[in-house]
């Protein structure tokens, strides 16, 4: 079965870069480039994974679609996975109590990644 | 009765003797009479002497005269008193004069060796007989000279130390009520120190009618140990008091000392010691983020290339292209770094100053005006074209660089971005408008300060916040001035001004500088 990326980040190269890592036969890859796009899109495909950044332009920064995500029954079921360059561990354990799943600082080691995403969606 | 230093040369007595005989019981008596008295004056401390008026001799002299005048007895008695005193000083009477006939003076007595004694003196006239006497009775005052020299002295310390401080000082008593107050502590409520007595401190300077809460000075009275406080007035000034019991001898406490310093400016000073301590923090966190943003790229980007097998060779392209420009940002974002640094430590930009046009800066701009998606946005006014300046082409392409990417960041897409450049007075002005989000009148106030981003939490706005402030100092280093006019929802605009380089001078320069440019 066809499981579902949804990658929520405001930078296009970092995007290219996660579908260029992750693409593979069975899965099927979702973009949004701010938390509004992010949760209207999660909403809709219910996406297996969501890798989702911190700060993004707008209302509602990545901590807010983690919470907002994991109360909506529709979505709570999916993995979050934050991908963030904020660092701290304060935003780390931040981005625990908004309701992610796995933290991955940016820059990244695609290595890394692909073993946690392959992990989760198997 | 009057003053009678020698009482009993008395006329009633003289007679009294002359009608006696010698060796009669009653001379004796008289003469024993005379001895006891003589007995005493030579005891007295004082100086005692008694001078004819008319001839200005001294006819008689107790033991203490001769011994502090350092002459023997049988000299000075017979002497003219001016030896003793010095007549300039001190008015000596002509005549008798009825009615004033004793005065106290203080003056000086001459010794025999020639020393002088400062004494406070005592003149009389008498009448004995027919003869008109002056009495002089002087006091040595030395002692209480010195002494009160001492004190003087101390006096002055005192005032020298305590009126030279900026502190305010002020003695209370145990009800708080001003006993003495230093120069400082008057003049900052505009009163004498004569006003102050007696006031309490709390309505003068705190403008209140009971002691401030947890005052130091109440404090120390009632614990008896030194306290301090800071206090902060209505009208925002911050104080610093301390407050010292004062004991007596015998160690009670009688009032207390308090000494009140206005640290208004250095709490201003450190509250924006600390302001800047956390921007600096603040902007090392964003600084890191912002580093991350493009390392994540090239990283991310050169790790999938080390195994290129699964690309297409446009995507091999594409991945390169990215890699590039992220290095790019990264190397311009080191570049402010070391920009900022420059500045910081007192440095400045080594500027290469050239002649150019104005017309030639907004040419050189084209790859910027042209290159990206956004080119339909830029309108180009530039009015007076051929302006001669003086300025470091590559900094000013730096400048303005950040004010568009600015413009950019801050507008809305397809929103139009004007560059206007036009002579006014005796400068060339640029101005770059966009009709963007605009800022308040904070925002505005704080745009060219270093790590200042009007919006930190939004990385969209990518950056570290410190190209304004490189920017304002490219400008002042040219001799120019920048400003930024903003207004929420409305749009922004910086101004700059570059001033105009001299005719005679550009033909010349400018021909030097295209040389050896080629």
């Amino acid at each position: 079965m066809l499981k579902k990326i949804l990658i929520v980040d405001d930078q296009p190269e970092v995007a290219r870069l996660l579908e260029i890592v992750l693409r593979r036969e069975d899965r099927q890859l979702l973009f949004a480039a701010n938390g509004e796009e992010g949760l209207a899109a999660a909403r809709n495909s219910c996406p297996n994974l969501v890798l989702l950044d911190i700060m993004m332009p707008g209302e509602v920064d990545g901590y807010e679609v983690a919470r907002r995500l994991k109360k909506d029954p529709a979505t709570a079921g999916a993995h979050i996975l934050v991908l963030t360059a904020k660092v701290r561990e304060q935003d780390r354990q931040e981005a625990i109590a908004a309701g992610a799943d796995d933290y991955i600082a940016k820059p990244f080691d695609i290595i890394d990644l692909k073993t946690r995403v392959d992990r989760v969606l198997g | 009765m009057k003053n009678r230093p020698f009482p009993p040369a008395n006329g009633t007595l003289r007679d009294e003797l002359s009608d006696q005989q010698p060796c009669s019981p009653e001379f004796q008596r008289h003469l024993d009479h005379l001895q006891r008295f003589r007995t005493l004056l030579d005891h007295a401390n004082d100086i005692i002497l008694l001078v004819r008026l008319d001839s200005r001799r001294i006819v008689d002299a107790n033991a203490s005269a001769c011994r502090q005048l350092r002459y023997p007895c049988e000299i000075l008695v017979g002497m003219p008193v001016e030896n003793v005193i010095d007549f300039e000083s001190l008015q000596w009477p002509e005549e008798l004069e009825e009615g004033a006939e004793c005065r106290t003076i203080s003056t000086q007595l001459r010794r025999r060796e020639g020393g002088m004694l400062p004494v406070e003196m005592l003149m009389c006239m008498e009448e004995f007989g027919d003869t008109p006497y002056v009495v002089i009775v002087a006091r040595d005052v030395t002692e209480r000279l010195r002494a009160e020299e001492v004190l003087r002295k101390s006096e002055w310390e005192k005032g020298l130390i305590l009126e030279s401080t900026q502190e305010l000082i002020v003695f209370h008593d145990t009800e708080m009520r001003i006993l003495w107050a230093n120069r400082a502590a008057a003049e900052s409520v505009h009163l004498t120190r004569e006003q102050l007595k007696g006031r309490y401190c709390w309505e003068l300077w705190h403008q209140r009618h009971s002691p401030c809460n947890n005052c130091p000075v109440v404090g120390s009275v009632r614990t008896g140990q030194p306290q301090s406080a800071e206090v902060i007035d209505p009208d925002g000034q911050v104080w610093l008091i301390r407050g010292y019991p004062a004991r007596n001898a015998e160690g009670e406490i009688e009032g207390a000392v308090e000494l009140c310093l206005d640290i208004t400016e250095r709490k201003r000073a450190e509250e924006a010691l600390r302001e800047s301590d956390r921007m600096k923090t603040e902007f090392i966190s964003t600084a890191a983020h912002e580093l991350r943003t493009p390392l994540t790229s090239i990283l991310g980007f050169s790790q999938v290339l080390l195994d290129p097998e699964n690309l297409s060779d446009a995507e091999r392209k594409e991945f390169i292209v990215y890699i590039h420009q992220q290095a790019r940002a990264l190397s311009g974002m080191v570049a402010d770094l070391l920009d900022i640094a420059r500045i910081e430590s007192g440095q400045g930009l080594a500027l290469k100053r050239v002649f150019c046009t104005a017309g030639e800066l907004v040419i050189q701009l084209s790859p910027f005006l042209q290159g990206g998606t956004e080119r339909s946005r830029f309108e180009l006014a530039i009015t007076a074209e051929a302006t001669p300046l003086l300025v470091d082409k590559a900094k000013m392409a730096e400048v303005f660089e950040n004010l568009l990417s600015n413009a950019l960041k801050y507008s809305p897409p397809g929103s139009p971005i004007r560059i206007v450049g036009e002579i006014v007075g005796e400068s060339y002005r640029f101005s770059v408008a966009d009709q963007g989000i605009g800022m308040t009148p904070e925002q505005v106030a704080r745009v060219f300060d270093k790590f200042y981003r009007a919006d930190a939490s939004d990385t969209a706005v990518s950056g570290l916040g410190l190209g304004m402030s490189i920017v304002r100092n490219i400008v002042e280093a040219h001799g120019g001035r920048i400003w930024v006019e903003s207004e929420p929802g409305r749009g922004t605009t910086a101004h700059f001004l570059l001033p105009l380089a001299l005719p005679e001078a550009s033909g010349k320069g400018s021909n030097v500088e295209e040389n050896s440019d080629r």
